[in-house]
Formats: structure tokens, sequence, C-alpha cells
């Protein structure tokens, strides 16, 4: 039986569609990524913790309990990250030695530390600590390698091991390459459904075929985005940057070398300073003769239209 | 709803860590001592209505500023931090937490009150401690009710603030100048935090205090409004 289960959930935000006909059914120990944008995921957890109700469908919970860990969850500061977790050890019947369970955790030489002086990786730790000791059925973590250095995430696929001996995990986030790591099961969302993405290897899988990704370099760390998931490139002070889910990221090509490379994967120069990606445009709009703006999907961005390349767009659109 | 003790205990153990550990907070009870202790000290006026005077300010800045910013400050501190959804979806529901958050905060004024009385100069078999612990613990579950209430419009702590001077000011003032004139005097009876002065002038003047059904009346009506206004500000905003 289904720990939880999502029937054709139609929701409507507004005029927009966010989620139609959504189906998802999760089973115990099953280790499901969901690709989703930021607006659907802010969507999807109203929608689990009961704040707002499906407009058409049905969800189905099955479970006794359901942990939620939102990308940008706090902590309580200024004390002992013992005592954080002993409050959550006290929320359950069932308490557990915290000491003997934190070397699991890559945590054993932080129990006596305040929790304001943890770093991002420990912290994200710590999380999936006070989750594991209220052990329930199922739990839901947003982006949790988002923020994490490369020896965090290691730690963090231990941590989780742990968890998941208790626990069905579904990790949601809007990187395919987090999901990849973190899930053997990824479904994605397109046009508002979701479908299931092909993870099998065979031979012929193997070899990488037309392959692209776009790169961009942040700290200590590269990543890499499908032409799908740039909503927009927008240049800045004569930096290329990236729009993903309203965050930016630099790219060290130029708008030109951009254009050249994205051109076939849908973008268009609609201003000297923005390359649009044709399929998050959802409308446009004419404030007087010679100003015309685009309003993106799933956004609150608004990209501006010259009046000379209107033309162009019609013809692309139609 | 389902009411855990367990939950609530756990509660309890965590805000009042936090409160020990938040100077901002523990400065009200801090001041409603200090400023005892200074006027005892330093106006040695050894007269009952001076005595009245002191005291009444000290418990009014404890149990009213002190109650609406112990009330409002948490709430509005934890969506400032985003550790509000991590309890609440941890199997902790709002009355286990509203329940946990107000038994510490009670605590600390509580211990408050009782520590005002003897720095007062004033002795024990002047007040009667029941009537004097059922009035405050009363009042200051009130204003923490409404801080409560305060704290989930709030944004964040400086905002928290700011809409809690105005409530704290006339629940604080009214009742300590309603010497002044009749209308302010008048206006006090109506008010919960009327009810301490009433009650300490009489014990200190008149040596004994009787309860009247009005101030009752008062007492029960301010509680059950402000659980009312909870209750539907939660509603509507819940922690968001």
């Amino acid at each position: 039986m289904s720990l939880i289960s999502f029937k054709d959930v139609t929701k409507q935000v507004g005029n927009q569609s966010v989620f139609t006909n959504f189906s998802l059914d999760i089973a115990e120990h099953q280790q499901i990524g969901l690709k989703l944008m930021r607006s659907e995921t802010d969507t999807f957890f109203s929608l689990l913790e009961e704040k707002t109700l499906p407009s058409s469908g049905s969800i189905e919970n099955n479970t006794q309990s359901i942990s939620i860990k939102r990308y940008n969850d706090g902590i309580y500061q200024k004390m002992t990250v013992k005592s954080y977790l002993e409050f959550f050890n006290h929320l359950t019947s069932n308490r557990q030695d915290i000491k003997q369970l934190a070397p699991d955790f890559s945590l054993g030489d932080n129990l006596t530390m305040k929790t304001d002086a943890l770093t991002i990786d420990q912290i994200e730790r710590l999380h999936l600590f006070r989750i594991y000791l209220t052990a329930p059925d199922l739990v839901f973590l947003e982006s949790p390698l988002r923020d994490l250095s490369s020896d965090g995430i290691k730690f963090y696929f231990k941590a989780l091991e742990v968890v998941r001996q208790k626990s069905t995990v579904v990790v949601i986030s809007s990187f395919m390459e987090e999901l990849l790591q973190l899930s053997s099961t990824i479904y994605q969302s397109v046009d508002h459904k979701l479908e299931k993405v092909s993870l099998e290897t065979s031979q012929d899988s193997l070899k990488p075929q037309n392959i692209f990704r776009l790169s961009s370099h942040l700290d200590d760390k590269t990543i890499f985005f499908s032409p799908n998931e740039i909503d927009f490139i927008e240049s800045i002070n004569g930096v290329s940057n990236f729009s993903v889910n309203s965050e930016y990221f630099p790219s060290s090509l130029t708008m030109e070398e951009l254009e050249k490379k994205l051109v076939h994967f849908g973008f268009f120069r609609c201003h000297r300073s923005y390359l649009v990606n044709l399929q998050r445009i959802s409308e446009l709009i004419s404030y007087s003769k010679n100003s015309y703006t685009l309003i993106l999907k799933n956004s609150q961005e608004t990209l501006p239209l010259s009046r000379a390349k209107l033309d162009q767009l019609k013809d692309l659109l139609q | 709803m389902n009411i855990s003790l367990r939950k609530i205990n756990a509660i309890f153990i965590l805000k009042l860590q936090l409160f020990l550990g938040n100077l901002s907070l523990l400065m009200i009870p801090a001041m409603a001592i200090g400023y005892v202790v200074i006027f005892k000290n330093f106006f040695p006026a050894n007269t009952v209505a001076f005595k009245a005077l002191t005291l009444n300010m000290g418990i009014l800045l404890n149990i009213i500023m002190g109650g609406i910013m112990f009330g409002a400050y948490p709430i509005a501190e934890e969506k400032e931090h985003h550790t509000l959804g991590v309890l609440m979806t941890s199997s902790i529901n709002a009355t286990e937490y509203f329940i946990g958050s107000l038994l510490p905060a009670l605590l600390i004024l509580t211990i408050t009150n009782i520590i005002l009385v003897p720095l007062n100069g004033t002795s024990w078999n002047q007040v009667s401690i029941i009537n004097y612990l059922i009035i405050t613990v009363i009042c200051s579950i009130i204003s923490i009710l409404i801080g409560f209430t305060l704290g989930l419009f709030s944004k964040n702590q400086t905002n928290a603030g700011v809409v809690s001077l105005l409530p704290a000011a006339i629940f604080t003032l009214v009742p300590l100048f309603k010497g002044f004139s009749n209308k302010i005097s008048h206006t006090s009876d109506f008010l919960y935090s009327g009810v301490i002065p009433r009650f300490i002038n009489q014990s200190l003047f008149k040596h004994s205090y009787s309860w009247s059904l009005f101030e009752v009346s008062v007492l029960i009506a301010w509680f059950i409004i402000f659980s009312i206004v909870l209750f539907y500000a939660y509603r509507y905003k819940h922690f968001d």
C-alpha cells in the first residue's frame, strides 16, 4: 500500500495552473526524487501540509507521521547541539541515545557546540538527525545538497542512509544533478504533470548522446544546467547570468556566444541584455505603442522585448 | 485535536532554555525588579502611597510589557529564523505549541511578581498571596495571549516590538494614571490590568481585599476575548 497517494490532483493558484492531473504514489522504501520548479514546490508542500486544498483530485495519506525539511528551515540558536536534539528526542515515546547515534551523522564531536557555531554542512546533518529521532514514516527533503561542500555531501549521504533505515525519503529539487545523487526513481514536472524520467543505463545509453550542458562556476564548485532548466539569461555589468528558478548563476560566456549555442534549444535574443527560453514565455504585454514586455511562466520575472524583435518573436511563437 | 503532555513538556523545556538565553526578553522582568529596587532605596519616602505606586508600576511593567513581549517576540523570532515550520512538521500542533510556550513565560513572570513584593518592602501579611497569585497569573496569561496574537501578525522581532508598544502602553499606563482623572479611572476599571492596582491599593491602604463580581467579570471577559481573538488570528494567519 502507498504511504501517500496523489490522485489526479489539479491545483490552480490565481489564474495559473500549477498542477494538472498530478498523480504520484509513494510506496515504502522507494527512493523517489521530484524535479519541481520553485512555485510547484511551494504548492506541493502547501498541499501536503493541508494549508491549501486541491482544486480537484485527492490526496490519500496513509502515514502516521510525515516530516518535512524545507530548503530555508532554520535551527534554534544559542543552545547546544545536544539540547537541540534532546528536544526532538522528548517528542517521541521511544527515546534514543543521542551520544551513541551522533557519529552516524558525523556529529560525534559537535554535541557540546552551540548551534550558531555549526557550519552549513553540519546544520543539514543536524536536520537529518532530528528527523531520525522522531522516526516519521515519510520524509520530504527540499534541495538538501544545494549549499553543501564536496566533503559535506559525502557525510550527508552517510547520514541519509541512516534515516532511510527507518523512513522513506523523497527528495524535491529543481536540479536534476541533485536528484540523480539522492534518488533511484525520478519524476519531473512537464506541463504541470509528473512524468517519470528514464534512468536506464543500457550499453548504448552509456555513451553520451548529444549531451549539452552550460556551466556556472561558484566558489569551489561548478554547476551544470540543461538549457531547459534556464528561464532566461541576463547580461549584468557585462557578465551573462543564467536565471534558474529566480536564482542567478554567472557564466563565463558572452551573450553572443550563448546566443549561438542556444538558438537551437529554443532561446531567443529578445533584447540586447536578454536571451529568453521561448518555452517559458506565457504572455506578451504591450504597455504602450513601442513598449513590450514578456511575462514568464511560474515566475514573477518580466523581460523587455525590443520593438525590432517583435515580429521575429511572433514568427517563432506561431 | 489531540494534545500530548509529553510534547507540551518538551516545548516547555525548549522555550525555557531559549527565554533564559534571550537577554532582550529578560530585560523586562529585570527592569521591573530594578525599578522597584531603585525607587525603594533612592527615594526613601516610606509612605504607603509611595510603596503602592512603586509596586503597581513594577507589577504592571512585568505583567503587561513582559507578558506581551514574551508572547510576541518568540513567535516573531521563530518566523524570522524559519524554525516554526520545523516544529509544525515534527508532529507538534498549534495548541501544544501555544501551551508549551505560555507556561515558561508564565513561570518567569510569576517568579518576578513574587520577588517584587518583598523587594518593595511590603509584607505578605499585607497582601493575600493567594489573591495576588490568582490576579497576577490571570493577567499574565491575558498579556501573553495578546502577545501571541501580535506575534502571528509580525514578520520579525523588530516588527513585533513596534506593534506591541501601543497595547503595552495602554494596558500599563491607563491603570497607573487612573488617579489623574475620572475618565482614565473609569476606563481603567474596564481593563484587565486595572484589577492589579485596585487589588494592591486596597490591600495596602485598607489591609483587606474582597473580590467583586465586576472584577471577576472583567478578568473572565478579557480572557475569553483574547482567547477567541488568538483562535481566529491563528486560523487566519497560521504561522505564515
